[in-house]
């Protein structure tokens, strides 16, 4: 009995040397596609810093969008005309979650929206690569993780610390709650971990080091003859040399020279007034800003005359103004609407442990008809300490100052005791302590 | 009628083959890639600047920079940095100072109570820097604290190693900290403090402290970490203090001159 054998088409090899190939590098690909896990091996307690650093950007992506309109759902009430402060006869529904107003000068830290370079002049100031470190700040304000609720009984639900609501109810009998802006504070603390060892474990520790493992005595004492004498002659010679210490004291010398240098040079610079416009003058550095002031006046006056934007039937414009840059916020209202404004701000944006920060929350009518049981509740971060006796408010109002004790931190209560009419407002102003 | 070409089990067998073997060897390419993650990796026992050297090649906004660190210091304890080879005159605390990150810094520390004439020398080694708003860096520096206590444990022949890390504020004791003082939580022997720490927010630092006493290595210089170049900086971010001197202070005997002739 034969066997026969083919032999198989060698353009068919071909095609399948070419399919082989194929296979190969897009394995390879989807192989490359995964990323190995990045978290601590000894994970004791939950929620790593990482993650919640990706939350606070991801809110603070989504607050970056433009100015949304703010409608108000209108699902009238004909038994509630009037709004007045009578717990539990107050035709309370079911809270509606207003989408806070995007504040552009609140989502990012100051480092990140102006153009000066930090400390030293000459140091790179790249941005960290997975966003702005948000574990150096302190943010007070807004609404995260969980959305506030107040229930029929005027609890409020789900109010994590650092934020900060209004709650008001309008013509309609309809519950409204409205977040603040979130304001970053930078405050760093710092804490540590030590860890004692004894004799024992120093030597251990040095052992495994292995610094000293290629020196051994041994290996000195089987070379011990005629030839050793030469070779210790050598190793004096090296230590005459001393290469490696007379490029260390250069490089620094060099960096020292050209920051004092920069100082007291002179360089070349153009007049912009007089009669020499055109002409190159020596100019100490000292001179120099006085130049550039001149230089820049005219484009200051080109900034004063951009117009302001106006448009038919979009009111109001507020200004949110503090340290930092402030923000154009529009609102589109419909005819008949109550809208209530709220804007946090504190008076420094950058405390050290131990420091006074004041707390402002400024709040008015926008909208066109009244507003009544109006209610600021502001739960401090851990980190801050309210002042006793420190609060202070522009209308009158019920305040009340309750701590945490799961938490350790306090939650503030304003309840304006009066309606808001339309186009009224206020402001309630308190102190806290950075721990 | 041109058939399309089959695939036969010799030419299978090779292309599974071929595909196992580098989906086995990929990942493990990959898993050496820089991670975005900023937690250092390492432990303490590894030696001294391991963990910073580390973290300078996964971040490109730590080298280079002079990160402010602020010595705080008991009343009597001064603290002496080194500087070409050589440790400088020694200075009463707060001192500050730019110390790059992925350096170890020796220093010298003298004057501790009660124990006159004694030194530690304590070593720095950064693992992060911080990104305070502009103009304001010299104003939030990394607090190290040495306290007495510590000092004087290091002279009974204890070796600390204390990781410095910032608070998570989300994680932060709800509770004020004494201004000279940092909260410090004490882990066993066995336990990584610098695992510890990544636990309650970002390490910033380590602080070594123990008993050693410098060797005869001025070629090597490994004692002092070849004395890394580090700024100093005053209060308030200007030109570099005088109390820094380049060269120590050498203590001088005086002769007076006697007033008149000793005999007469």
């Amino acid at each position: 009995m034969t066997r026969s054998i083919t032999i198989s088409n060698p353009t068919s090899w071909r095609i399948d040397a070419w399919r082989l190939f194929w296979i190969c590098g897009i394995s390879l690909l989807l192989s490359a596609c995964r990323t190995p896990l990045q978290r601590s091996q000894h994970q004791l307690i939950p929620g790593p810093a990482a993650d919640q650093q990706a939350a606070v950007q991801a809110r603070i992506s989504d607050q970056d969008r433009a100015p949304a309109v703010v409608s108000i759902q209108s699902d009238p009430l004909p038994e509630a005309a009037t709004v007045t402060r009578t717990e539990g006869q107050v035709p309370v529904r079911q809270a509606v979650y207003q989408q806070p107003p995007a504040v552009r000068s609140s989502t990012l830290p100051p480092i990140h929206q102006t153009g000066r370079i930090p400390y030293p002049d000459a140091w790179p100031t790249n941005r960290p690569p997975s966003g702005w470190p948000a574990d150096e700040y302190l943010l007070q304000g807004g609404d995260r993780e969980q959305h506030v609720n107040v229930g029929r009984d005027w609890s409020v639900d789900n109010l994590d610390s650092e934020d900060a609501v209004v709650h008001y109810h309008t013509l309609e009998g309809e519950l409204v709650i409205q977040p603040t802006n979130r304001i970053p504070i930078y405050a760093p603390r710092f804490g540590s971990v030590r860890r004692m060892d004894g004799m024992i474990q120093l030597k251990a520790q040095e052992k495994l080091a292995g610094y000293d493992r290629p020196t051994g005595l041994i290996q000195s004492d089987r070379t011990t003859g005629t030839h050793d004498l030469l070779q210790q002659e050598q190793l004096q010679h090296n230590l005459v040399a001393r290469s490696t210490t007379t490029f260390r004291e250069q490089t620094q010398s060099l960096g020292l020279n050209n920051r004092h240098g920069a100082l007291e040079d002179s360089g070349r610079a153009k007049l912009s007034e007089g009669v020499g416009r055109d002409a190159w003058v020596e100019a100490l550095n000292s001179e120099k800003p006085r130049l550039g002031a001149s230089i820049d006046r005219p484009q200051t006056g080109l900034i004063k005359q951009q117009p302001q934007l106006t448009q038919d039937r979009i009111t109001p414009a507020q200004k949110a103004a503090s340290r930092g840059p402030g923000s154009l916020e529009t609102y589109q209202l419909r005819d008949g609407k109550s809208l209530l404004e709220i804007t946090k701000s504190s008076t420094t944006g950058a405390v050290q442990p131990g420091d006074t920060i004041t707390f402002t929350i400024r709040f008015k009518n926008v909208g066109t008809l009244a507003v009544g049981n109006v209610t600021i509740v502001d739960h401090l971060t851990s980190r801050l300490e309210y002042v006793e006796q420190s609060q202070q408010s522009s209308m009158a109002s019920d305040f009340f100052a309750i701590t945490s004790s799961q938490e350790g931190s306090t939650i503030l209560r304003w309840e304006i005791n009066e309606p808001l009419e339309v186009g009224e407002g206020g402001e309630v102003t308190f102190e806290c302590l950075v721990r | 009628m041109h058939s399309p070409p089959q695939l036969s089990r010799q030419t299978i067998f090779p292309a599974a083959l071929a595909i196992l073997v580098l989906a086995t060897f990929s990942v493990p390419l990959v898993a050496q890639l820089p991670s975005p993650s900023r937690a250092p990796r390492g432990n303490t026992w590894l030696p001294p600047g391991e963990i910073g050297q580390r973290q300078l090649m996964r971040s490109p906004t730590l080298p280079a920079y002079f990160q402010p660190v602020e010595f705080q210091l008991p009343d009597s304890v001064r603290i002496a940095p080194a500087m070409d080879g050589r440790f400088l005159a020694p200075q009463a605390g707060p001192v500050k100072a730019g110390l790059l990150i992925g350096s170890v810094y020796r220093f010298r520390v003298t004057g501790i109570p009660n124990h006159i004439g004694e030194e530690v020398y304590p070593s720095v080694e950064l693992l992060d820097r911080l990104y305070p708003p502009p103009g304001r860096a010299t104003d939030f520096p990394i607090p190290i604290t040495l306290s007495v206590s510590e000092l004087e444990k290091a002279l009974a022949g204890r070796f600390i190693t204390r990781v410095i890390y910032l608070e998570d504020p989300r994680k932060a004791f709800p509770a004020a900290q004494h201004p000279t003082r940092q909260l410090t939580y004490d882990v066993p022997s066995h336990t990584d403090p610098l695992d510890f720490a990544q636990q309650l927010g970002r390490p910033v630092a380590i602080l070594r402290l123990g008993s050693r006493m410098p060797g005869r290595d001025r070629v090597s210089g490994r004692f002092l970490f070849a004395t890394p170049p580090w700024q100093p900086l005053s209060s308030n971010n200007e030109a570099p203090a005088d109390a820094v001197q380049r060269q120590p202070a050498i203590p001088r005997i005086r002769i007076a001159r006697p007033a008149g002739p000793p005999f007469r």
